[in-house]
């Protein structure tokens, strides 16, 4: 078969890709169209040379699928120019990047955007995503655009004098916990690292993890316990506290059929880590 | 080497194929860990692979999911009994009359018998620490220089496994290269697809090569572990042998690339310090 013709062969999987990413990362239509031309261009680059690399190491959707998350990752860099979703964002799915880039990014209130997912996504914030807005509405937005006579008269929208100092504390705080994981995280067998990652950081629920690296799932609580033990005995030798440990090694996890569907009826994610006690540092991440 | 590596941010990682490889799970094991490594490292390809995979698991229904699992090879569901017998037979020929699992047990008690006594520069697969080279080494005399440990367990493996591929392994330790290569040449031709055997008789070539300055067994090393990679493409041990045999060979540019793939996929043990402390030296040669 000829390069166009393989491209055209494999043209139906990489527009149903396509258009699952853009559904997942909720791109509006004017960006999912353009990011539609990205790929496709991307395709078609140096005569094909994307589909003509490929050897058949792995299956022709899985390569097209990696492929259009690559330059999706790039499409995202370009639109979101060096803001970057904070963790707890990325825990709880592109829906909460999607409102914490308007609201601390952008500048937006949190009704606006609130608003803005129910007309334009047709999103109804579910508890998880609720508490998530009030996380932020505690941060306040970073900007509002008003014109200089009426600045005098407007509030300050930010929290009050003492709120920095505490924040900075949580962030330091926040940091030290990350840095004491990631070193004791070093530690471990290849596989179990991702795990680390998986679970501990992105709060990737077992079930999905095990589909995810091929693993059996039983087993993989097990295996799970065993790291959440190395991972607390390694911490507290960094000196970080039991109390953030706890918050850190038993932070809810999130199926990612859920986040996938922006919705959540709340029944397969536990409590929200900024509900529990010791879990402070988590609202500033 | 089949797997590109693929520049990215700067960094190398490894290329898109490989991921989808990864994702699917058709990854040898060893593959399957650098890969593992480098993703939980690596914020981009991370990325890639936990979306790729989030997509694929949540089209696909979960029954097929778990039932398809490429690595528990169908092969060996469809082997006939006449086949079976006669690997069977080919094992005991190769591995000896006290099995593959005594041959393991050997092989582990030499890794850590030598702990990081380290000879020679090419790298023996078995797990054998890092360690910088103790001084220059010549002849079969070397084994003088050896601790008593060590030899002893040379001389136990000689004794009980006299044909086996840890024996290859103790040969070259002792610095009697010439039987390690005929050893491990043997075994070679009786497992063709086993990646470990030919990446050590790279090892052995290449300590054959450096020893009487032979340019035939530079090439012969070369060959060993470029087969090695075609069988298991990130093989550390083979990679880094392939590197010194190019290098070993004058092929600079090639070395350097070589080095540099290396390094993408180990990039902090004592190994990679070898591995950057050469490409320094390449760097400075035209």
């Amino acid at each position: 078969m000829s390069d166009e013709a393989n491209f055209l062969a494999a043209l139906p999987v990489i527009d149903d890709v396509t258009g699952k990413v853009c559904r997942r990362h909720r791109l509006s239509a004017t960006e999912a169209d353009d990011f539609k031309q990205q790929v496709r261009v991307h395709f078609l680059d140096r005569n094909y040379e994307v589909l003509r690399k490929f050897e058949g190491r792995c299956g022709l959707a899985t390569y097209v699928n990696v492929v259009v998350q690559r330059v999706f990752l790039d499409y995202r860099n370009q639109l979101w120019g060096r803001w970057r979703p904070s963790t707890e964002a990325r825990r709880l799915g592109p829906t909460a990047s999607l409102i914490e880039r308007h609201v601390i990014r952008d500048g937006w209130t949190i009704e606006q955007t609130i608003e803005m997912l129910r007309v334009n996504h047709q999103i109804e914030l579910d508890d998880r995503l609720r508490a998530f807005c009030d996380t932020l509405s505690g941060r306040g937005p970073s900007r509002r655009v008003v014109p200089e006579d009426e600045a005098v008269e407007v509030p300050s929208p930010g929290p009050a004098a003492d709120f920095n100092v505490v924040k900075a504390e949580r962030d330091f705080l926040a940091k030290r916990v990350m840095a004491a994981l990631d070193r004791a995280r070093q530690g471990l067998p290849a596989v179990q690292q991702l795990i680390v990652k998986m679970h501990f950081e992105d709060g990737v629920a077992i079930s999905d993890i095990a589909r995810t690296l091929h693993l059996e799932q039983r087993p993989l609580y097990r295996t799970v316990d065993q790291i959440k033990q190395s991972l607390r005995a390694a911490m507290e030798k960094d000196g970080i506290a039991g109390a953030d440990i706890d918050a850190l090694l038993n932070a809810p996890t999130v199926e990612w059929s859920e986040t996938d569907r922006g919705t959540d009826t709340g029944s397969t994610t536990r409590k929200h880590a900024s509900d529990r006690k010791g879990a402070s540092w988590r609202q500033s991440r | 080497m089949a797997a590109e590596p693929m520049k990215l941010n700067g960094g190398t990682c490894p290329s898109l194929e490989t991921i989808g490889a990864f994702v699917e799970d058709r990854l040898k094991e060893r593959e399957r860990d650098v890969i593992a490594e480098h993703v939980a490292t690596c914020e981009t390809c991370y990325f890639v692979f936990t979306e790729a995979a989030r997509a694929r698991a949540t089209a696909t229904p979960q029954g097929e999911v778990v039932a398809f699992t490429p690595r528990r090879v169908p092969w060996k569901m469809v082997m006939s009994g006449l086949a079976a017998a006669a690997m069977i037979v080919l094992a005991v020929n190769v591995w000896g009359p006290f099995g593959a699992g005594n041959d393991e047990r050997a092989l582990t008690e030499l890794v850590a018998a030598v702990g990081t006594t380290r000879t020679f520069e090419p790298r023996l697969t078995g797990g054998f620490a890092y360690a910088p080279v103790r001084g220059p080494v010549r002849g079969p005399n070397d084994a003088v220089s050896l601790s008593p440990d060590v030899r002893i367990k040379i001389a136990e493996i000689e004794k009980t496994h006299p044909t086996a591929p840890v024996a290859a392994t103790a040969a070259l330790i002792a610095g009697d290269h010439d039987r390690a290569i005929s050893l491990l040449d043997a075994a070679a031709r009786s497992n063709p697809n086993d990646a470990k055997l030919l990446s050590d008789l790279a090892a052995a070539y290449l300590v054959k090569a450096e020893r009487s300055n032979s340019a035939a067994d530079a090439s012969n090393a070369l060959a060993a572990a470029n087969r090695a990679l075609e069988i298991e493409r990130l093989m550390p041990e083979a990679m880094f042998n392939r590197a010194l045999a190019l290098q070993l060979s004058g092929l600079n540019e090639d070395a350097r690339n070589a080095w540099e793939a290396f390094l993408t996929i180990d990039d902090r043990s004592g190994w990679a310090d070898d591995a950057r402390a050469r490409l320094r030296i390449l760097s400075n040669q035209p």
